[in-house]
């Protein structure tokens, strides 16, 4: 790419992208039941890593950052009491997911505010390179 | 009286102007079910064209992109669209005010005092 | 702006400058020599390159030249990678063309004024 700032800030929004599509898809199966013989939802978390190795980027050494992957949090999640659910078993217990509404909403506005910071380097990134395209005019 | 490098800036604005119409194509079908988007490769044509001495060789190919698709079958990033259309853009720029500068100097050799 | 009545000098002759002195009879010329121009030495040493004096006029012009097809070069190099997309920095590609232009410029100029000095040598009557 020739203007190596917008591939990075590129990495960037897909990664807080990608952050949001977690963190959406665990509220949305916040309160999924399950039975106690098998897992209840595991709560997606992303594991992002640097690309490269932090010098500046350049057309050919990438820069910025990457989903290396997705891990999956605690397959035992909660057990609670709830005879009438038709997954209970013969004690009455159902397994909820181990996820919190309130840290899920904590990580959505985090991943909200960096995929923010991101378009505004790519914005300013654009204004720069346009004032280098008028040197000499 | 466009040399080489006029006649490769030449090539590169035509790939450069076929990439931002597919980018604008990709995003106007941004929610269209099954819509694989499209993508612009000229970069790579051009260097081998200047390599042999005659860029106006250059191929201009638009091929389908490998994102995964979603559940509407649609694999359209706008973050990607919005990004790239965003490069194509300054690309286009650099590219315009290069041209102009080659015709400048023609044009003060031509005219004497400028 | 009233004018001085005849006879009554408004301007004192004695603050006029003084005349530059004339040659004395038998010598012909301006022997006050001229005022050193820059990069210009005895006429007679024009192509002294070997000789190790600061280079004549016409050394000083075939520079400029030399230099204004290195810079087109540059330029067009730069110009080259950047439509490849290979350019890292767009400001090099920018400040190479500003250059080659000026450079241009600057040849042209100088040629238009060498001309316009050989006229003038035509036209001077004999």
């Amino acid at each position: 790419m020739l203007f190596p700032t917008l591939s990075t800030a590129q990495s960037g929004l897909s990664v807080f992208r990608t952050w949001m599509d977690a963190v959406s898809d665990n509220i949305a199966n916040i309160d999924d039941a399950a039975p106690t013989s098998g897992p209840a939802y595991q709560a997606r978390f992303v594991v992002a890593s640097p690309v490269g190795n932090g010098t500046e980027a350049s057309a050919g050494n990438p820069a910025g950052a990457t989903v290396s992957g997705i891990t999956l949090g605690d397959p035992a999640g909660r057990e609670v009491s709830d005879p009438t659910n038709p997954l209970a078993d013969a004690n009455g217990m159902v397994r909820y997911p181990d996820v919190d509404l309130g840290d899920q909403m904590t990580q959505m506005m985090m991943a909200q505010r960096g995929y923010e910071a991101n378009l505004s380097v790519i914005d300013r990134a654009k204004d720069a390179y346009q004032q280098a395209l008028s040197i000499g005019r | 009286m466009i040399d080489a490098t006029g006649s490769a800036i030449q090539a590169a604005l035509d790939g450069l102007a076929a990439r931002q119409r597919v980018i604008a194509d990709n995003v106007a079908n941004v929610e269209t079910p099954g819509y694989i988007a499209g993508q612009v490769s000229f970069e790579d044509s051009l260097r081998a064209a200047i390599a042999d001495g005659d860029p106006s060789s250059t191929a201009v190919s638009t091929t389908a992109t490998t994102d995964p698709v979603n559940q509407n079958g649609n694999n359209v990033s706008i973050d990607n669209q919005v990004v790239s259309l965003t490069d194509t853009d300054l690309r286009y720029q650099t590219m315009v005010a290069a041209m102009n500068e080659k015709f400048g100097l023609l044009k003060t050799a031509i005219g004497g005092a400028s | 702006m009233t004018i001085a009545a005849i006879g009554a000098s408004a301007v004192s002759l004695t603050s006029l400058p003084t005349t530059p002195t004339l040659p004395s009879s038998g010598q012909v010329g301006w022997t006050g020599g001229f005022p050193d121009l820059p990069g210009a030495t005895d006429p007679t040493a024009a192509a002294g390159a070997a000789s190790g004096n600061a280079p004549g006029f016409g050394q000083v012009l075939g520079q400029a030249v030399d230099g204004l097809q290195a810079a087109q070069a540059n330029a067009d190099r730069l110009a080259v990678s950047a439509a490849t997309g290979d350019l890292t920095n767009v400001h090099d590609y920018m400040i190479a063309a500003t250059e080659a232009s000026l450079d241009t410029e600057l040849t042209v100029a100088v040629r238009n004024k060498a001309v316009d000095a050989f006229n003038q040598v035509m036209n001077m009557g004999v």
